[in-house]
């Protein structure tokens, strides 16, 4: 003979009437709580709040700070590679180290480049990893630079 | 007779305009367009007998309203090339021209290094002073020579 397990349905379940009782007081009242177990987790969340409190404005002007120069560092950062100052321009060019760029510092250049001698790599004044013409043009531009608005060439 | 009175006025006035005394020759009138004139203003350098491997030279101008049209090279084959010039700088009343070479002949005397093509408008007279500022010769070695200007004729061949 196969039988199947039979599934009692919700209108059979009975529970004890004393587990019953227990439960409909519990969802019907609160239950105590003893009032220094109250006090010692009131008092805990308390210092805790207090404690996040005292660093919160050492966190924001530690974020304001931060801000700041990371701003200020990206600013630096732009404005030295669109613009060089003339004294940083000055230590670019000076080939010959004599205080001025003027044609004698492309001529030195020049003339390295022709010989095929070694090249100082601080004559990359182009940055563009190779010491060559272009270098030699930059310099001489800004020998004759006149018009004050950076180097032509 | 009266229809040819004009044609005779022309005629007379063509006459008296071919035979006014000559003080603009051809070419300097063809230089003179309305009010202003094109000049070109030779720069030369005596190294004093040392070979010249690059210059710089700045020329200053004063008494005239002038414009840049072009610069040129020099007479030696070391400086035949145009020099470099700030060329923003066209109506400046300075400029500064510079060359280098690495021919291995250098010049050692007097020599044109550069001419600068002008246009001077009005009839004022411009007056130039240059000032070298550097000389070196072909040991890339700062050297001691002179520089002076002299307006010449208008050349063939000017680059801007």
């Amino acid at each position: 003979m196969n039988s199947e397990p039979q599934i009692p349905s919700d209108e059979d379940l009975q529970l004890p009437a004393q587990l019953h009782s227990d439960l409909r007081r519990l969802s019907e009242g609160t239950i105590p709580v003893p009032s220094h177990i109250d006090s010692a987790i009131l008092g805990d969340a308390k210092s805790g709040w207090l404690r996040r409190m005292r660093f919160r404005p050492i966190q924001r002007w530690m974020l304001v700070g931060g801000s700041i120069a990371a701003a200020l560092l990206i600013a630096w950062g732009v404005t030295s590679m669109v613009h060089r100052t003339p004294s940083q321009m000055a230590q670019l060019g000076d080939v010959n180290r004599d205080g001025r760029i003027d044609i004698l510092d492309a001529l030195v250049v020049a003339q390295a480049i022709k010989s095929g001698g070694k090249l100082d790599p601080a004559w990359d004044i182009n940055h563009d990893g190779v010491v060559d013409q272009k270098d030699v043009d930059w310099i001489a531009a800004t020998a004759v630079n006149v018009s004050g608005t950076g180097v032509s060439q | 007779m009266n229809r040819g009175r004009p044609a005779i006025f022309a005629a007379t006035l063509l006459a008296v305009l071919c035979l006014l005394p000559g003080r603009h020759s051809l070419s300097q009138s063809m230089a003179t367009i309305g009010s202003s004139r094109f000049i070109a203003v030779d720069v030369m350098i005596d190294p004093n007998g040392q070979p010249l491997a690059a210059y710089q030279v700045q020329i200053v101008q004063r008494g005239a309203e002038v414009t840049l049209v072009g610069v040129e090279g020099g007479e030696s084959t070391a400086f035949a090339a145009a020099p470099y010039y700030d060329k923003r700088a066209i109506l400046k009343q300075r400029i500064v021209i510079a060359a280098y070479s690495t021919n291995a002949s250098l010049p050692t005397t007097k020599t044109r290094v550069a001419t600068l093509m002008l246009q001077v408008s009005g009839d004022a007279t411009p007056a130039f002073t240059a000032t070298l500022q550097a000389a070196g010769s072909g040991n890339a070695q700062r050297i001691a020579a002179t520089v002076t200007t002299s307006i010449a004729k208008p050349s063939e061949g000017a680059r801007e």
